[in-house]
């Protein structure tokens, strides 16, 4: 998993104008199925008809109120997920009795898919905002935690044993040592974690909410409006896309300070 | 996914084709009537009720008609309600529908082309219900409140409705959209405060909840009206098939309004799931002739012009719904005349309560 992770990580490649190619051409399919009206124009808009929805919704401030609450729902949610991913992740890593009492739940309930959480965590915490924290940051939790123990265990023995061959205080050891030779790999954690963490967000917003990104599109479908419907679907993948750039930036700088990473 | 959209494209090209095709004259034989309606049974139960269409679905009664022409009639149930059904006669899937005021409305803003035969259900009361030991005792109560409603479908114009007429909007209150049945459940088991319901919820949940509203029958423009159309494209191809589907609508209606069925009428829409204690307690109050009428007269025609109004001034369509031309009550007159029921049911002035002529 952790290696699979690391692929999409860091570096910029020179051909990357390829991946446009794919998106581009099912744009042109999309345009010219809409344009030779194969599909009604009301199941299947047009891609200028997304566009000018996009506007509409923009203008109305919709876009931008929705975009806040989303946002806000998956700081909270994400910030829950990351602290507990990462406490857990370092006792799982450097304490045995945590492990053996720990890791063989964790593993298991992270196995289940968060569709299937949610009809139990619904009778546990209501439909309100707790039922919708609790996923986001379950979703954000689980890579946080396994990237975290696996970047931890997988620090050689000997880095540690430098510390101790210098007679550094255990704090200098973590930070001066540890900490650089983990960051990187635990950041890939949080990356994922921020991805999942999104999804979770969009799924949660279309159960009963009153308010956000996936509430709106659950709307626009009842109210028939599938041109909204699709510019907010947009919405989401490049808000998503947005906030991985983002991360990876940092990610970037992380590297080219720290070096190439574990 | 463009497969599939492109598939169901190239299946309605073919059904689009093939209706003019086997639809002519009067005498059309079409090879199957698809109907669609917006309502579906507990746990997703092929059987709705409400409407003299529950009664033509459960009898068999369109299968009889249109046995000697090998005409198949397929029926299609939808618990997503009045918005699934809309993109179902989007995708050209279905021939007839029976659904509320409200996403026939946001169809026709969005262009699809439809025709009012008869209507199928009307004053229908709504109610709000709370958890047994709830506070909340009256409709100002719900000031601030967490709150279900079924947005986009025809129970939304009437929430606005009931809530404006206590001073209230939407915005007063936080509004969860939730299907009725989840609502139900939802405010047995506290999660939220209220929820506005309109025809059942389920019997498990109904003993933890009380009833602190319900639409008064003085007042009936409240209450959400649902009805029968046909596609345009399938009404201007088979003009005949649409008499004969629509006399025996009426007939359902008729033999739906005599006192003697009443009980018959009841296991029918039990059929549902819903317990037949409810639907007696929901039904009973409510005159049959009235709750029956197939008839636009000048209450209906306002109750669907007052829907359009609405859905605009709610914001629930972008472009506002002209609902002239929309009626076509010639079927409906051909089968009053044919079954001899012109005078059968009272016709009301635009009020709703004043018998007209």
């Amino acid at each position: 998993m952790t290696a699979s992770m690391r692929d999409m990580s860091v570096g910029r490649d020179s051909k990357a104008w390829r991946g446009l190619i794919v998106p581009l051409a099912l744009l042109a399919l999309w345009q010219l199925i809409a344009a030779r009206g194969l599909v009604s124009p009301l199941v299947l808009p047009t891609p200028v008809q997304v566009l000018h929805a996009l506007k509409a919704l923009a203008a109305s401030g919709l876009l931008a109120q929705s975009l806040a609450i989303s946002l806000q729902r998956l700081l909270y949610g994400y910030a829950i997920g990351v602290a507990i991913g990462l406490v857990l992740g370092v006792l799982l890593a450097t304490s045995p009795l945590a492990r053996k009492l720990i890791a063989p739940s964790f593993y298991a309930i992270a196995r289940i898919p968060l569709l299937a959480w949610i009809p139990f965590l619904i009778v546990v915490f209501g439909l309100g905002e707790p039922l919708k924290l609790f996923i986001i940051a379950k979703a954000a939790l689980t890579p946080v935690t396994i990237n975290t123990e696996r970047a931890i265990a997988a620090i050689s023995s000997g880095w540690r044993e430098l510390g101790r061959l210098y007679g550094l205080p255990i704090l200098t050891t973590a930070f001066k040592i540890l900490l650089p030779a983990t960051l990187l790999p635990i950041f890939v954690g949080l990356r994922f974690g921020l991805v999942q963490a999104w999804s979770a967000l969009v799924v949660v917003e279309l159960l009963a909410a009153s308010a956000g990104l996936g509430y709106q599109l659950t709307m626009s479908r009842q109210l028939f409006q599938l041109d909204t419907m699709m510019a907010l679907m947009l919405v989401i993948g490049v808000t998503g896309l947005a906030m991985d750039w983002l991360l990876a930036a940092s990610e970037r700088r992380l590297v080219s300070r720290y070096g190439g990473g574990a | 996914m463009l497969t599939r959209r492109k598939l169901g494209a190239s299946l309605a090209a073919v059904g689009l084709l093939a209706t003019p095709l086997t639809a002519r004259a009067d005498n059309t034989k079409p090879a199957k009537i698809r109907i669609g309606v917006a309502m579906a049974g507990l746990g997703g139960r092929p059987y709705s009720l409400g409407s003299a269409l529950s009664v033509v679905h459960a009898q068999g009664l369109l299968e009889k008609e249109f046995a000697a022409d090998g005409t198949a009639i397929e029926w299609n149930f939808y618990a997503g309600q009045g918005p699934a059904v809309n993109e179902a006669l989007a995708n050209g899937a279905l021939d007839f529908a029976w659904q509320g005021d409200l996403p026939e409305v946001v169809a026709r803003s969005r262009g699809l082309q439809t025709t009012q035969l008869i209507v199928a259900g009307n004053r229908s009361p709504v109610y709000v219900v709370v958890a047994h030991d709830s506070k909340i005792s009256s409709l100002a109560d719900l000031k601030g409140k967490t709150v279900a409603n079924f947005q986009g479908t025809n129970l939304e114009l009437s929430v606005n409705r009931i809530l404006a007429s206590a001073g209230l909007g939407e915005h007063d209150l936080q509004i969860v959209n939730l299907d009725q049945n989840t609502a139900g459940q939802a405010v047995a088991e506290h999660q939220i405060d209220a929820a506005f319901v309109q025809l059942g919820i389920p019997a498990r949940a109904q003993k933890y909840l009380k009833v602190i509203y319900h639409s008064d029958t003085a007042h009936p423009e409240l209450t959400p009206q649902a009805s029968f159309i046909v596609t345009n494209t399938f009404a201007s191809a088979a003009p005949g098939v649409v008499d004969r589907v629509v006399r025996v609508a009426v007939g359902a209606a008729h033999w739906s309004s005599l006192p003697e069925n009443q009980d018959a009428l009841y296991g029918i829409y039990a059929k549902t799931g819903y317990p037949l204690p409810f639907i007696k307690q929901v039904f009973k109050p409510i005159d049959p002739l009235v709750a029956t009428s197939p008839l636009w007269d000048a209450f209906q025609r306002a109750q669907l012009a007052r829907s359009a109004a609405d859905a605009d001034a709610y914001g629930l369509v972008r472009t506002p719904v002209k609902v002239d031309g929309w009626i076509n009550a010639g079927p409906l007159n051909r089968a009053l005349a044919v079954l001899e029921l012109e005078n059968h049911w009272p016709q009301f002035a635009a009020d709703g309560l004043t018998k007209a002529g």
